[in-house]
């Protein structure tokens, strides 16, 4: 059972992210968050699997945390998938320049979902 | 200084030829060559002199003739000479000072010159040659003076110690040679190949449409990438050009920075390859030369590979792809212009065919007086003319939304942005401006004869129809019309139509007459009949009531139009005319002067509220159809009893054609009359 | 349709200026139809072809014709004559030339040789089917009237 921590300040998209990720059939436990500090919180209570980001949240951005995420030692190989709505050109870089492993601009594509996780060997 | 003696040296050794590394192998013999021939006439030379004053004059001769040989041998090899003549006959020179010393009491000497042998003719000679002339050289030296091999002196070991080392040197240097000649083969072999192989490469990336380049970690540009590059890029000498600064023009500077970081992770590979293609900013954009500001749509990607040597460059490839782009943006704007074809046309359909060709009439009828008011040459100002398009536009606009041709109002709304531009912007219209509201206008006339075209086939089935049709759509038109105006008005008003003849509005100037009447009837309900309580004071019905009639007498149509109103309020009329400065004080009583000013332009389109609102009085608007139809108009008018107007017009077949210019003169007979003629 | 009418305005304009000496001054288009009665005396049509088709007519009543005629050979006319047909047609020919250079390069159009027509209400064959033409009217020698009338379908569907 893996745990799966889903940060997006909207309810509808926490489900959105989640009914996308249940579909594929990879057993898990989803924890949510509504910002980046309290995603941090969360990491710190739980173990915690693989993370979805997204990047405009109050308190804490997106991007914030995953620098925060990835300075933390404990955390370096935590996987964070980045799942937002941001799509310029430049987005993805500075995302994976802050440490994301991966990036999928909403809406989700299940199938690019699918080969996304996939890559990380849950 | 050094460099100019090399130079004078090296120019020296090689007769007089530059270094030419394609050859080598044949300069390097030849200056061994000449540095033989010079080195041995140096020495020599002055030898044979010291022999000849010693007494050895036959030695000594001999040797000052070779040295000559040298010397002239040397100097004829600056003009061309072949070489292989110049070897051979110094060589052979040599051979026989050799051969000779050899016989005579110089054979030290002679043995020591010959051990000199093999070496030179090896070198200088090619290898077959110079080994066959070595053995003959070598079997003479041995067997010339083969007694001395058993006397015991000097000579003998000299002689003995001479052959040997002979026979060693020989060998040696045939070896020597021989192992030369072949990894200088090898060299060949392997320079060929790469040449050849560099010739391929070339061959393909100058053939290249893509541009491929290398970019090592700083973004440095390689030498080696191809000529398609230069073309996509706009530039000449990119090697060693910062990538990322030819750029400058086509992305901000911080897009820049985030493009650093990009190629960074490509050559840390931090993540695969999929994800970094997706994170590539420059997947597609847009490319701005620096200096001519051109612009392309390139496609790019990038990949790291590491060379041989370990270090890691970034593969960079570049496509030219703004053609494509052009082409899909055509198609998706071609696509988006039938869409909205497809659009106006099932706008058009779900029209009423009758009032369809309702608006089309009127539409066509605004048309013309636009163009009208364009082709006028009196002296209305641009505002004024600017201002009366943009109204008979904004009618259409009306009419063409209420029917639901949203995409033909959208043309017209974009019309009237136009007229607004031009008359808001401070400056007297110029040509351009004007001439491009007509071919605007042209446009909109265009997109009207579609919609003829459409009903011209709907009607095309239903002839017979259509012309009933026709009256009746006129009669209703004139029904609402005074329903409209008197609910507005507050007035409770009747109409009746006590006759009206088939062929004169199906094939009579229906638009004007209908102009003319609604005109009339607008008039009548708003100034003529008096509202529910004045009537009841005046002793007349609540609902006043307008008559119409059409009738085809004698080749002229004949309007009549009463109403039981409170006729021609010409009190009203004076006053308002002495307000707008258009009658002395004196003439305020003056009827039939009232009755002119009535029709003029200026009363009819001045703003007169209360008394005539809306587009004027619009009588001058009637006085004009009627002039322009050749026709004449009457008006009967009773105070308190009511007002009959009375209009005819010379029935013309195809008088719908009529395009001609409205304004002028007064030409219309208008009179008047105070009697009671109306029941 | 309008950017192949600039060029010639400006070349009309200009041949006016230097070689008859007198200011062309635009007034107000407006819409006419192919087969409007009109009371121009003479006028000269330049077809062209290619990615659009249509004419340009310049029309004239006929004092300007004879002014211009007049200015060109240094005799005053009294009617139209052969060589006031002639003057004309120069007139005409160095704006088509003219103005051939800038469409021709710029658009993919081919001008032909102008062509004369007079009479009074002379018919002036329009090629192409649009019923309507954009007429351009212009005040010349102050007091005269010169038409520059133009009729231009696109080809290519622009």
């Amino acid at each position: 059972m893996k745990n799966v921590l889903v940060v997006d300040d909207s309810q509808i998209m926490r489900n959105i992210v989640k009914n996308s990720f249940a579909a594929l059939d990879i057993p898990c436990r989803f924890l949510e968050a509504t910002n980046g500090k309290d995603a941090l919180n969360q990491l710190e209570e739980n173990k915690i699997d693989l993370v979805l980001l997204d990047w405009n949240m109050p308190k804490l951005s997106g991007i914030e945390f995953l620098k925060r995420v990835r300075d933390d030692e404990r955390y370096t190989q935590l996987p964070v998938i980045m799942v937002t709505s941001e799509a310029a050109k430049y987005n993805v870089v500075e995302a994976l320049q802050a440490g994301a492993t991966d990036y999928i601009i909403k809406p989700v594509n299940e199938q690019k979902f699918r080969e996304k996780i996939s890559k990380i060997k849950l | 200084m050094v460099k100019e003696i090399r130079n004078i040296l090296l120019k020296g050794l090689l007769s007089g030829s530059s270094v030419d590394p394609l050859v080598l192998d044949e300069q390097i013999r030849r200056i061994l060559f000449n540095i033989l021939l010079l080195s041995g006439g140096i020495v020599m030379g002055p030898l044979g002199v010291y022999h000849i004053y010693q007494g050895r004059t036959v030695f000594g001769v001999v040797a000052i003739v070779i040295t000559a040989v040298f010397i002239l041998v040397y100097l004829l090899s600056f003009f061309k000479i072949p070489f292989f003549i110049l070897s051979l006959v110094s060589l052979l020179s040599f051979m026989i000072l050799c051969g000779f010393s050899l016989h005579t009491d110089f054979f030290i000497i002679g043995m020591l010159l010959s051990l000199l042998f093999p070496i030179v003719l090896l070198i200088e000679l090619n290898t077959k040659l110079g080994v066959i002339l070595s053995i003959l050289m070598g079997c003479y030296i041995v067997f010339a003076r083969f007694p001395s091999f058993f006397t015991p002196g000097l000579e003998q070991d000299f002689h003995i110690a001479g052959s040997a080392l002979y026979i060693v040197i020989l060998v040696l240097t045939f070896f020597q040679v021989v192992t030369k000649n072949y990894r200088d083969s090898m060299i060949t072999n392997i320079n060929n190949r790469l040449t050849a192989e560099h010739e391929q490469m070339t061959a393909m990336k100058d053939n290249l449409k893509t541009g491929i380049f290398l970019m090592d970690t700083d973004c440095i540009i390689q030498p080696q990438y191809s000529n398609a590059l230069k073309t996509i890029m706009g530039l000449d000498d990119l090697e060693d050009s910062d990538f990322i600064t030819l750029l400058s023009s086509s992305v901000t500077e911080r897009e820049r920075s985030a493009l650093r970081s990009f190629f960074n992770m490509v050559v840390r590979h931090t993540h695969d390859a999929s994800t970094l293609e997706e994170a590539n900013p420059l997947s597609q954009f847009t490319y701005i030369h620096t200096k001519t500001l051109e612009a392309k749509t390139l496609r790019c990607s990038f990949s790291a590979i590491v060379g041989e040597s370990g270090a890691t460059f970034i593969l960079g490839t570049i496509d030219d792809i703004s053609k494509e782009i052009e082409l899909e943006q055509q198609l998706s704007e071609e696509d988006a212009k039938r869409q909205s074809e497809m659009n106006a046309l099932f706008e058009v359909i779900h029209v009423d065919p009758r009032v369809l060709i309702d608006f089309i009439e009127d539409t066509e009828y605004e048309f013309l007086h636009i163009n009208n008011t364009l082709k006028n040459d009196d002296k209305a100002t641009s505002e004024q003319i600017l201002k009366e398009i943009s109204r008979s536009v904004h009618a259409i606009k009306s009419n063409a939304l209420i029917l639901g041709l949203n995409s033909y109002s959208k043309q017209l709304h974009a019309y009237e942005d136009e007229i607004k531009k031009i008359r808001d912007s401070e400056t007297e219209p110029e040509l351009d401006g004007l001439l491009h509201l007509t071919f605007h206008l042209e446009n909109l006339m265009q997109t009207n004869d579609e919609f003829k075209s459409v009903i011209d086939k709907i009607s095309a089935f239903s002839e017979n129809a259509t012309r009933k049709e026709e009256t009746k759509v006129f009669a209703e038109l004139l029904e609402r019309t005074v329903e409209r105006t008197a609910e507005a008005k507050n007035k409770s008003v009747n109409f009746t139509i006590n006759a009206i003849d088939d062929k004169a509005i199906t094939m009579g100037p229906r638009r004007m007459i209908k102009e003319i009447l609604l005109q009339l009837i607008r008039n009548a309900v708003t100034h003529g009949i008096e509202s529910p309580e004045e009537r009841k004071k005046a002793g007349k019905d609540e609902t006043g009531s307008i008559i119409l009639s059409i009738t085809l007498n004698d080749n002229n149509i004949e309007v009549i139009l009463d109403d039981d109103g409170m006729g021609i309020n010409y009190a009203a009329v004076a006053e308002h005319a002495e307000k707008l400065n258009l009658i002395a004080s004196n003439e305020k009583t003056n009827r039939s002067k009232l009755l002119q000013l009535l029709f003029s332009d200026t009363f009819s389109t001045a703003k007169i509220v209360d008394m005539y609102a809306g587009r004027g009085a619009g009588l001058s608007v009637v006085k004009r159809i009627v002039t322009e139809l050749h026709g004449t108009l009457k008006v009967k008018t009773k105070d308190r009893i009511g007002v009959r107007w009375t209009i005819i017009i010379p029935f013309e077949l195809d008088t719908e054609s009529i395009e001609g210019s409205i304004g002028g003169n007064i030409e219309g007979n208008i009179e008047e009359s105070t009697e009671v003629t109306i029941q | 349709m309008e950017k192949y009418i600039h060029p010639f305005i400006t070349v009309c304009e200009d041949v006016f200026r230097d070689f008859v000496g007198t200011k062309l001054t635009a007034e107000r288009p407006y819409i006419s139809s192919r087969n409007e009665e009109h009371e121009w005396e003479i006028s000269a049509i330049i077809g062209f072809t290619g990615e659009a088709r249509g004419a340009v007519v310049i029309s004239m009543k006929k004092e300007p014709a004879l002014k211009i005629t007049d200015i060109l050979t240094g005799h005053a006319h009294t009617d139209i004559d052969n060589e006031v047909i002639d003057a004309t047609g120069e007139i005409v020919n160095i704006i088509a030339g003219n103005a051939k250079r800038g469409l021709e390069e710029t658009f993919k159009l081919i001008i032909s040789l102008p062509t004369i027509v007079r009479g009074k209400n002379h018919r002036i064959t329009w090629p192409g089917e649009s019923t309507r033409i954009i007429a351009i009217p212009f005040k010349i020698f102050e007091s005269d009237s010169l038409c520059l009338s133009v009729a231009i379908e696109s080809i290519t569907g622009a």
